[in-house]
């Protein structure tokens, strides 16, 4: 299959007869990058299926007013980021908790999921993340999965480059030291 | 008769067995015999040249070359087909040609691996996550990513083909939640003028009479309760409130001079003076 750059994306979408193809694209290319990244913020499948939607729903919707003053992928990557925020919030609300606790109960849920295939060590790992406040979570995703450049990252959380590294030294040494003490 | 014994060690055709022992090195058998036809030929090509001087300038050397390595991958190339030549069904198998990267896979080849680099570089303080499988723990439904871009196409689809009526449209306007959140601040600010309005007492100085003080003494009545008698009495128009005063007795001595001929005058009387 023939592989298209974001700027052939954005080509297809501006030409009305093509925008259909456009859309198939754009799923087509990010739809993995951004489910792995929702996934690791809400943990459940389901939950991530939603916001995967909502994202690629929004992305659509506002890809007519995208300035192209960032790359494609970022921009994206900030959406999936900010609806996956906001739907940890809402179900926080809606069970009248705090996201804490409901941080809490994703990384219970994540033993008996059928879902996760990880081994002790994984879960080990993933609930230790799951007990790193929001955006040294975001942060330590985004750079120990997905590798991402910190200069990318900044432009996805809008944050220095400087802050970002501190923020994954944190993250790094409070993982490991629960890792090790649990 | 091995070559060694006749010291034919180049194994040179044509050697010369005639001096066996004193010189080793053989000859083709009609060497002498051409020599001269040779030298007669180069003179002859020699001569044409000088005929034609700038061909004859020009040096004759090899100026073709082929690419580096050419026979001995050439050679390796045969040796593979000879390999394959036991395998018949592989041999019917067309190899792929692959294109040529280009520079810029190159040139993004280099910062993926010092990207790579840096992040293990990173990792190597915390020896727990540097040594810990980074394989991705989360799994999906089977076919999910296949079906996935189906659904969110029904899904931004079938929100542009619903019909939209005017009606849904205002009502969409009015009832959205800028529109509702507007209502809310307006109804608000309104509600608050009105009632503001309505305690607001009434200047007290435009008001005259005693009449108009008691009305507003029971609609101010807050701001009258904290009033004395003496600021009451300042708040009143002496002048105006001797006229109606006046007004009001003489309106009253007229009804009782009328009331005096009704009760006191007979009919009759009444109709003979007429």
């Amino acid at each position: 299959m023939q592989h298209y750059s974001d700027e052939d994306i954005l080509a297809l979408y501006r030409d009305e007869g093509s925008r259909n193809m456009a859309l198939h694209h754009l799923i087509k290319k990010y739809q993995q990058k951004l489910y792995w990244h929702i996934r690791k913020i809400v943990i459940s499948h389901d939950d991530t299926d939603d916001v995967l939607q909502n994202t690629f729903i929004k992305v659509w919707k506002g890809l007519i007013n995208f300035k192209e003053e960032s790359q494609l992928y970022t921009w994206m990557y900030r959406i999936a980021t900010n609806e996956s925020l906001t739907f940890l919030k809402q179900k926080a609300r809606a069970n009248t908790t705090s996201i804490h606790s409901i941080e809490y109960q994703l990384s219970k849920s994540l033993e008996s999921d059928s879902f996760f295939s990880g081994d002790e060590i994984q879960l080990k790992l993933q609930n230790a993340i799951l007990t790193l406040p929001e955006k040294q979570r975001l942060v330590f995703n985004m750079r120990y999965y997905d590798e991402m450049p910190y200069e990318q990252m900044s432009e996805v959380l809008e944050t220095s480059v400087g802050a970002l590294k501190a923020s994954y030294h944190i993250a790094a040494k409070k993982i490991e030291e629960l890792i090790i003490n649990h | 008769m091995s070559h060694n014994e006749d010291h034919n060690f180049n194994n040179e055709p044509n050697f010369s067995f005639e001096n066996k022992g004193k010189i080793p090195f053989g000859l083709p058998s009609d060497y002498f015999a051409s020599f001269e036809e040779k030298i007669k030929l180069k003179l002859e090509l020699e001569n044409e040249l000088t005929e034609f001087p700038l061909l004859n300038s020009i040096s004759k050397g090899p100026v073709f070359k082929v690419p580096l390595n050419y026979f001995t991958e050439n050679y390796t190339a045969m040796e593979c087909q000879a390999e394959l030549a036991f395998y018949k069904k592989l041999q019917t198998i067309k190899k792929p040609v692959f294109n040529e990267l280009e520079i810029e896979y190159a040139h993004s080849l280099n910062q993926s691996i010092n990207h790579k680099i840096e992040l293990a570089n990173e990792l190597k303080d915390y020896q727990t996550l540097y040594h810990l499988d980074k394989t991705n723990p989360f799994v999906v439904t089977e076919d999910y990513f296949e079906t996935f871009g189906m659904r969110v196409k029904d899904k931004i689809y079938s929100s542009h083909d619903k019909s939209v009526s005017v009606f849904d449209i205002i009502a969409e306007f009015i009832f959205n939640k800028k529109m509702a959140f507007a209502f809310t601040v307006i109804a608000i600010i309104g509600l608050s003028i009105y009632l503001y309005q309505s305690t607001k007492p009434i200047p007290i100085s435009h008001c005259e009479t005693l009449a108009c003080l008691e009305k507003l003494e029971i609609i101010n009545h807050s701001s009258f309760s904290n009033l004395d008698d003496d600021q009451l009495i300042e708040m009143v128009n002496i002048k105006t409130l001797n006229k109606q005063l006046q007004s009001t007795i003489s309106q009253s001595d007229s009804t009782e001079h009328e009331q005096y001929i009704l009760d006191n005058v007979n009919t009759d009387q009444l109709l003979e003076e007429l």
